[in-house]
């Protein structure tokens, strides 16, 4: 007796391959949109981080060169600057050429601050301050002529001399397949054709915006302080959450007592809070961090602004602050995804180190952490990646937006997303571009953490297959 | 708790129970188990075999909740008298797992893994130690080469001799095997048979298995385990006893108990 009829079961067949193909269509859809999503993204940072300008100069090249200043070769080029900027030769050759900062510099004798560059013989043994202020510039030009390249006193005639701003910009697309739209646009703005600059293609995106600090000329403005102050708070997210939530997922797992009410209702909360808003963290960091555990002056312990430390002119709001702010806002995902990983080890494993004689902390030290350990570290991918990125509760604990000066641990600091958020809202020409270059210099450090513990990841995976 | 020698019996299950919360999994079990001898468990599933084992070396402890009442001496000492430390019990009763479980670490990592918990760190020593542990459970040979390979990347079988050099290594003196051969193919069954006849004249042995044959050819001791049952529906509870303990060769020729003799008989379990 068959109670599987042969037609029912044949006819059925052919819709069950169906569905299992239409399901395949819809995934591999799936899969395409998110590629289309990431292209589209990529494009759209490119297409604002590239693009074309219109440089209007506070002095024409023209006016103070017949040549064109590309065509001029060194000594030329100094001579320019010799007569037109002579009052800020000594600062160029100082941020050019010498480690020391200028007030070092002017009070240094020229051997000791430009130790190993070529300097005239005869002013060896004199400090810039000793040289006569008729020659003074002479010298320091010579110096420049004979130490940088022509590009470098290209660059040093433009900021001190051209000083190019941005009238207009157009991004990159719109640059290369609507050109005339472009040209009448700049007509419309610049009718007397002798003044009407030229339109130049201009890439944003510039390695010296890792060493220059910001600036309120979008040309010349760099990322340095914001990078470094991100760089500084993901330190500060490594020392202090990983420590933490790793040993509280330890102590989870391993010792507290899964029957006892508190400590599920601990579990339930960190799960709780690993989905609340990250602004919340901020007003969390605001109150607990920067207010109470802050300034003295408005009633707070001094911990976190440094005067515990003897630092006088602490507010609070510094990178301390915010690292520990954005450490307890990605705790709850170390913890929970630690956890897991915990949990995952095979209790043979365990079964195993104790059936040996090992105590509990053996155990867990020996084996389960280097088994968790894969899988701690995807989580701590994860939180790097949501720590780097997250800008509301750095608004909150009081991020500056212009900082010019490196930022220290008590100090007053920016950070990258806190940079791009302030640039994009600037209505200036040049800054909304500024902030997608900006973007891609938060991607690149964004790929550079996550490649680092991918390697960690896999190194520590393959140590457990061999 | 150093072995003094002077008692025959190298562990002495007296009367034991063993809860799990409040419910009885195992009563009133006692068997002795001599010294260089192989005790064998047998019995249905469920009949509390594995239970009895896993309180020999106090892994039950692991369990929350999970209590032994009764007595079991080793050489004479009581081991769950509260002056004893589990950890110092299981490094003398060592324990083989029915799933060969290595380390995700190298064969040289997984036999040192044990000296070096007890604090073994001189690196000439920890060679020694994993060399003769792996001749003694005949791994040797067939792993001298690759002692930096994977445990994970050997054989079922291989995996599981690893094992018991792994045991061996922390010298204890009493051995508990849980149905070790239950997931081997029968080549490596024999080998790890061969293995514990040859291990005996150092170690005490008590295994679980669940294939007679096997108690037949290896075990000088069985003991024979049951289910018993009490109440119906949703009142019923169960547990484990011992229903007969004897010479191997008594209890598969001429078996005391009727249930034994159905068991052995295949007439049931």
């Amino acid at each position: 007796m068959t109670r599987i009829e042969e037609g029912v079961f044949r006819s059925m067949l052919i819709g069950r391959q169906d569905k299992g193909l239409t399901m395949r269509r819809l995934y591999a859809a799936s899969f395409g949109l998110a590629i289309l999503a990431l292209v589209l993204l990529a494009l759209t940072i490119t297409n604002e981080a590239f693009g074309y300008v219109a440089l209007v100069y506070k002095i024409e090249p023209e006016t103070i060169s017949d040549r064109p200043l590309a065509e001029l070769n060194e000594t030329e080029l100094v001579a320019l600057l010799v007569e037109k900027a002579p009052g800020q030769l000594p600062k160029m050759v100082s941020d050019a050429l010498s480690p020391m900062d200028l007030q070092t510099f002017a009070r240094a004798s020229l051997k000791d601050s430009l130790a190993g560059k070529q300097i005239p013989a005869e002013y060896a043994d004199k400090t810039p301050a000793d040289i006569p202020t008729d020659e003074r510039a002479s010298v320091m030009g010579q110096i420049l002529a004979d130490n940088l390249t022509q590009e470098q006193i290209l660059e040093l005639i433009e900021a001190a001399i051209l000083q190019p701003t941005v009238s207009e910009s157009w991004p990159l697309f719109e640059g290369l397949f609507n050109r005339r739209a472009i040209e009448e646009r700049l007509v419309e703005l610049f009718p007397d054709e002798i003044t009407r600059p030229e339109l130049r293609f201009k890439s944003w995106l510039r390695l010296e915006m890792l060493t220059k600090p910001m600036d309120s000329n979008p040309l010349v403005s760099g990322v340095r302080t914001a990078l470094l102050g991100t760089v500084y708070l993901l330190i500060i997210v490594v020392l202090t959450a990983f420590p933490v939530g790793i040993a509280a997922a330890i102590y989870l797992e391993e010792y507290a007592d899964p029957n006892k009410w508190y400590n599920r209702l601990i579990e339930t909360n960190i799960r709780n809070l690993a989905g609340v808003p990250s602004i919340i963290y901020g007003l969390l960091g605001l109150q607990l961090l920067v207010r109470f555990m802050g300034d003295p002056a408005t009633g707070g312990l001094g911990l976190t602004s440094g005067q515990a430390f003897g630092i006088i002119d602490g507010t609070g709001r510094n990178i301390i602050t915010a690292g520990l702010t954005l450490s307890l806002l990605v705790l709850p995902v170390v913890i929970i995804n630690a956890q897991e990983s915990i949990r995952a080890v095979p209790p043979s494993y365990r079964d195993a180190s104790y059936g040996l004689g090992a105590t509990k902390w053996q155990t867990i030290w020996r084996t389960v952490l280097p088994s968790a350990l894969p899988g701690i570290l995807t989580g701590i991918i994860l939180s790097l990646s949501r720590a780097v990125g997250e800008t509301a509760p750095l608004v909150v604990v009081g991020a500056s937006t212009f900082i010019v000066q490196d930022p220290g641990l008590f100090t007053r600091f920016t950070a990258l997303p806190i940079q791009i958020y302030n640039w994009t809202s600037r209505p200036q020409a040049g800054f909304r571009e500024l902030a997608a270059a900006a973007i891609i210099i938060l991607l690149v450090l964004l790929v550079a953490i996550n490649t680092i513990a991918f390697v960690l990841r896999n190194q520590a995976r393959r140590r457990l297959q061999v | 708790m150093t072995q003094n020698g002077h008692h025959p019996r190298a562990v002495d299950i007296q009367n034991i129970s063993v809860y799990y919360g409040s419910y009885r999994a195992v009563r009133d079990v006692s068997i002795p188990v001599e010294k260089n001898k192989i005790t064998a468990f047998i019995g249905p599933s469920g009949c509390g075999k594995s239970t009895v084992l896993r309180a020999i070396n106090r892994m039950n402890d692991l369990v929350p909740g999970a209590r032994v009442e009764g007595q079991i001496l080793y050489h004479g000492r009581n081991l769950y008298a509260p002056d004893v430390d589990p950890v110092e019990v299981r490094r003398r009763i060592g324990m083989v797992f029915q799933k060969p479980n290595p380390f995700p670490k190298s064969i040289f990592e997984n036999v040192a893994y044990g000296p070096r918990l007890l604090g073994v760190r001189d690196k000439n020593t920890l060679k020694e130690i994993v060399e003769s542990s792996l001749k003694q459970a005949a791994l040797w040979d067939e792993v001298k080469n690759d002692l930096d390979k994977s445990g994970l990347a050997l054989s079922g079988g291989q995996q599981q001799r690893l094992c018991i050099a792994r045991t061996i290594a922390v010298e204890p003196d009493v051995i508990l095997m849980d149905e070790p051969c239950s997931a081997l193919d029968p080549i490596s069954t024999q080998h790890i048979e061969e293995l514990m006849q040859e291990l005996v004249s150092q170690y005490t042995i008590i295994i679980v298995t669940h294939n007679m044959q096997q108690a037949i050819r290896v075990s000088d001791y069985t003991a024979f385990y049951s289910i018993r049952k009490s109440g119906e529906g949703k009142e019923e509870t169960r547990w484990g006893e011992l229903v007969e303990f004897g010479e191997t060769q008594q209890i598969f020729t001429q078996p005391q108990n009727a249930e034994t003799a159905d068991y052995i008989s295949g007439r049931f379990g």
